[in-house]
């Protein structure tokens, strides 16, 4: 719960980069397949970052206070996370 | 809240108990306890009392040997063309001073401080494994101590903290000083990854009562947090080190590119260790910087769960900057410029903690005595040191100040204004609660002033001597260019911080002088409960927690601790005892008996050491002779582990008992076999990616696999083994004569199988043809079969073990955790060897 936006920020980082790296070995790392895939990936863990952040907040004033601490330490999670995997997704549009 | 264990936390409303307490209960506490009573006791101490202010103290002791080292390099750079000190010794002296500073200064230095503080500010009595944190200790003195003295015999390595290869190799580095530091640091791997075991069970596992995870000490977080980095990093610099280490001494081509090796693979490898190695170093560092500021200005820290949502994120993204340090390789542009943006992506996690630090000096009212400046002065260089970082983090900006001067002064801004700082804000901060005597205030305002005064006058420069094109690791330089005048700012400015560490450690010393009242108590004003009245027990009772601030929310807790009014108030039937509580809530699960100081654990670090070491200068036989020693003092140590209990349960108070003795994921022991797998699983997981990795740079020097039906038989093997070994633990709990034998046998024909189907797996790729020495395929093929067949020898070693137990009749029924953990040992085993297999033989493809 609140790791769940972190892990997903860095699955995201994995995955372009072996896209990337995979691509440079197939093919080149520029190709345009390679960076639709990549693109794709992102939407994907965006989504993800998405739906983690509205389970938390849903549940946000349930629970107890170790349970909502928890929650806003994974909402917080989820907006950092979200910020840097829309970052990260920058360097595929140049 | 939910229960984690079916404890009811109403339990907790019964404490502080009113009773008084039985006449002599703290007399048997403080017995059961005792200090060292003679000059061999000291030795094998194993209170983190003890062993945390040894530990504190080496790592304090190769911070000044490093230094002396740096001022060395700073005599011989003050002026152009001089001749103080020779090529070759320089390069010695720089490999070391980067090797020692971050391998035996700063990663010990801030597990030491774990080690020191954690219990205490945990409720704990001692960490679980109190030999394992001695162990750690003493093999990182003694291997570290060694390894420095290599300086004297000329013998020490040169190739750079990091070590890159080709340099690195045989060809340009024939002689061992570079084995000194791929063996040399084995050890430091080995101790430090015991200190996280450590500390990742400590935190999760032995907090007090109540102490829920929105309570836990940011300090705990940190260390936490680290723990876990650990385990992940450093793998990748066992393999790295293992695989360089291979290439130097049998010709295994991993980074020849003419065999079909990458000198590529070694950098990715070690900068997966590098750079997290910066934020391993940071992080309790600013946990302590999160616990000090707060205490210093009186108010709790601003944006708490933002803080501890700002840790993890570090420790996360620090995993996704590793190549960084690599934008001038010639990298894919698309993979440099993820990497960019995770570099620059890792300021908001830092900036969150710094704006966090300042809120909470506006917030409250800060007192800027000594723990308070190093902490304000650590905050000033460590935000400049990154906001150069932001710059580097450019990539055309770093294609130009790469290897330059520059870079020098960025890592030194963040190191020592991230750890260095913070390390002595915390020495002054708690060094009240370790020795009861404060550090000199006067003093300390001078250490302060020359220190942050020398580190800016030191690298300020730096800055410049590096755009006006300096490089690093120079021996000297022409006059005229330029670079005079920084040089020698820089040279003075060392000589000042200098001075600073040596006025330090006459005010230590004095410190510890054996003489004198001790009674600081919390000056401080500390909030933590590492600040309640403690003992070589740490607290007399370990309370509930209530707040993530105790000691200013729950007015009475130090009066009723000390009475001996909540949980473990003594020590029933004189044995050293702490609770062991469930990860997430903290509710008390079974009593953990402590062991007493034994000599088998010391002797154990003393022949670990030995062997990496005596291996460095190549003595082989006398290198063996000491691991199968270091071996036989680790099995005599665990030997007394899982002993029978006089009694099940033990009252913890208020009429509260709970069993002394549990098994499973229940149990401290389960957890840190857990974590152990983990390394060897991220050790593998490396030596994958290594695989593919050089395959993808020479496809066309790969052979096909052995046949499928060799693959049939060594994975059919290995499905045996794991059967076996998941079969061992739930065959020992039935409750029929001869299910301990037959647990046993059952353990020791999973470790035959796992040691078969090694054999006949090398065999098969041996028939093919191929050859470790010949090509990337064959090292890295050899070298993860090695890695598994290692395994299944460990796992035979541990087969033995359980046979042995069996024989002595110390193994029961009744207590399972030995066929436990070594069943999951060796089902790991077989899953890591199946995986193993399976790569190699389907990867790329092309077997019949």
């Amino acid at each position: 719960m609140m790791t769940g936006g972190l892990l997903i920020w860095a699955l995201h980082f994995v995955g372009v980069y072996l896209i990337s790296s995979a691509a440079d070995v197939w093919s080149s790392s520029e190709a345009g397949s390679a960076r639709w895939t990549g693109l794709a990936f992102s939407i994907g863990c965006v989504i993800a970052v998405i739906a983690q952040a509205v389970w938390l907040g849903r549940g946000r004033r349930e629970g107890s206070g170790e349970e909502a601490w928890e929650r806003r330490v994974g909402l917080t999670g989820a907006l950092v996370g979200g910020i840097g995997v829309l970052w990260q997704t920058a360097p595929l549009a140049f | 809240m939910t229960s984690e264990t079916g404890f009811d936390a109403a339990k907790y409303d019964r404490f502080p108990t009113d009773d008084p307490r039985p006449e002599g209960e703290l007399e048997q506490l403080e017995q059961a306890w005792c200090g060292p009573r003679s000059p061999w006791e000291w030795i094998t101490a194993t209170n983190n009392n003890i062993i945390g202010v040894y530990y504190v103290g080496a790592a304090m002791l190769f911070f000044v040997l490093a230094g002396v080292l740096a001022l060395l390099m700073r005599t011989q750079l003050a002026l152009p063309m001089t001749g103080f000190l020779a090529q070759e010794t320089y390069n010695q002296i720089f490999t070391m001073h980067g090797t020692v500073m971050m391998f035996l200064f700063a990663v010990p230095a801030v597990e030491a401080l774990g080690v020191l503080l954690l219990p205490q500010m945990l409720g704990a009595r001692d960490l679980p494994f109190p030999r394992l944190g001695a162990y750690a200790f003493w093999a990182y003195l003694i291997g570290g101590l060694a390894f420095f003295c290599s300086l004297f015999f000329g013998l020490a390595p040169d190739g750079g903290w990091f070590m890159y290869p080709p340099l690195t190799s045989t060809t340009y580095s024939p002689g061992i000083n570079a084995d000194f530091w791929l063996l040399g640091i084995g050890f430091i791997e080995i101790s430090a990854i015991a200190g996280a075991i450590e500390i990742i069970v400590g935190v999760l596992k032995t907090r007090a009562p109540g102490m829920t995870l929105d309570k836990l000490p940011i300090f705990a977080w940190a260390m936490l947090i680290f723990a876990c980095m650990i385990i992940i990093a450093f793998p990748s610099i066992i393999l790295a080190t293992l695989l360089l280490e291979l290439e130097r001494a049998l010709g295994w081509p991993f980074f020849d590119p003419l065999k079909g090796g990458d000198p590529m693979l070694w950098q990715h490898l070690f900068w997966f260790f590098g750079h997290p190695e910066v934020y391993i170093i940071f992080l309790p560092a600013a946990g302590a910087m999160s616990t000090i500021i707060p205490a210093m200005a009186r108010t709790p820290l601003v944006g708490h769960p933002l803080v501890v949502m700002a840790m993890l994120a570090t420790g996360f993204i620090s995993f996704g900057v590793w190549a960084h340090h690599m934008f001038t390789t010639g990298m894919p542009q698309i993979s440099i410029n993820y990497f960019s943006a995770a570099s620059m992506a890792v300021s908001v996690p830092a900036g969150i903690q710094v704006f966090a630090w300042i809120a909470t000096m506006a917030a409250g009212r800060m007192r800027f005595s000594t723990p308070g400046l190093f902490a304000t002065g650590g905050l000033v260089i460590f935000v400049m040191g990154g906001l150069s970082g932001v710059m580097v983090a450019m990539v055309p900006f770093d294609w130009q100040a790469h290897d330059s001067y520059f870079i020098v002064a960025h890592l030194h801004y963040v190191l020592i204004g991230g750890m260095v700082f913070p390390l002595f804000a915390a020495i002054y901060y708690w060094l009240p609660m370790s020795s009861a005597r404060p550090l000199s205030e006067r003093w300390g305002r001078w250490i302060f002033w020359l220190m942050f005064a020398g580190h800016n006058l030191t690298f300020l420069p730096m800055h410049l001597t590096g755009l006006m094109g300096m490089p690093r690791r120079v021996y000297t330089y022409l006059p005229d260019r330029g670079w005079d005048l920084p040089n020698l700012v820089s040279t003075i400015g060392a000589f000042m911080f200098g001075l600073a560490v040596l006025l330090w450690v006459v005010d230590m010393v004095r410190n510890y002088r054996p003489f004198g009242p001790r009674e600081a108590g919390n000056i401080h004003g500390g909030p933590g409960l590492e600040w309640l009245p403690s003992g070589f027990y740490s607290v007399r009772s370990i309370p509930v927690v209530k707040s993530l601030y105790p000691l200013w929310d729950q007015k009475r807790l130090a009066r009723d601790v000390a009475s001996g009014r909540y949980f473990l108030p003594g020590a029933a039937g004189g044995e050293r005892q702490t609770l062991v509580t469930s990860p997430l809530n903290a509710e008390p699960q079974y009593v953990l008996r402590i062991p007493r100081p034994s000599a088998w654990h010391v002797f154990g670090a003393v022949f670990t050491a030995g062997f990496f070491l005596i291996l460095t200068i190549q003595a082989y036989a006398a290198a063996v002779v000491s691991g199968v020693l270091a071996v036989y003092c680790i099995m005599r140590w665990c030997w007394f582990l899982d002993a029978p209990h006089a009694r099940k349960t033990t009252d913890i108070g208020a009429s509260i008992r709970l069993p002394n003795y549990v098994s499973g994921p229940s149990s401290h022991g389960w957890w840190a076999m857990v974590i152990v797998l983990i390394v060897g699983a991220m050790v593998c997981l490396l030596a994958g990616f290594s695989y593919v990795f050089l395959w993808s740079r020479r496809p066309d020097l790969w052979q096909t696999p052995p046949t499928m039906s060799s693959l049939m038989a060594s994975v059919g093997l290995l499905v045996v083994a794991a059967l076996c070994a998941v079969a061992a633990p739930r065959v020992v709990r039935m409750a029929r004569a001869g299910a301990v034998s037959a647990a046993a046998g059952l353990l020791m024909l999973a470790c035959v199988a796992a040691i078969a189907a090694s054999i006949l797996e090398g065999r098969a790729w041996w028939a093919t043809g191929l050859r470790p020495e010949a090509s990337g395929q064959g090292a890295s093929v050899y070298a993860l079969l090695s890695w598994a067949g290692t395994f299944a020898a460990i796992g035979g070693l541990m087969g033995l073990y359980v046979v042995l137990r069996g024989l002595f009749r110390r193994l029961a029924a009744e207590r399972p955790s030995t066929v436990d953990l070594i069943g999951l040992f060796l089902a790991f085993t077989a899953a890591q060897a199946i995986g193993v297999i399976l790569l190699v033989r389907l990867f790329p493809g092309g077997g019949t």
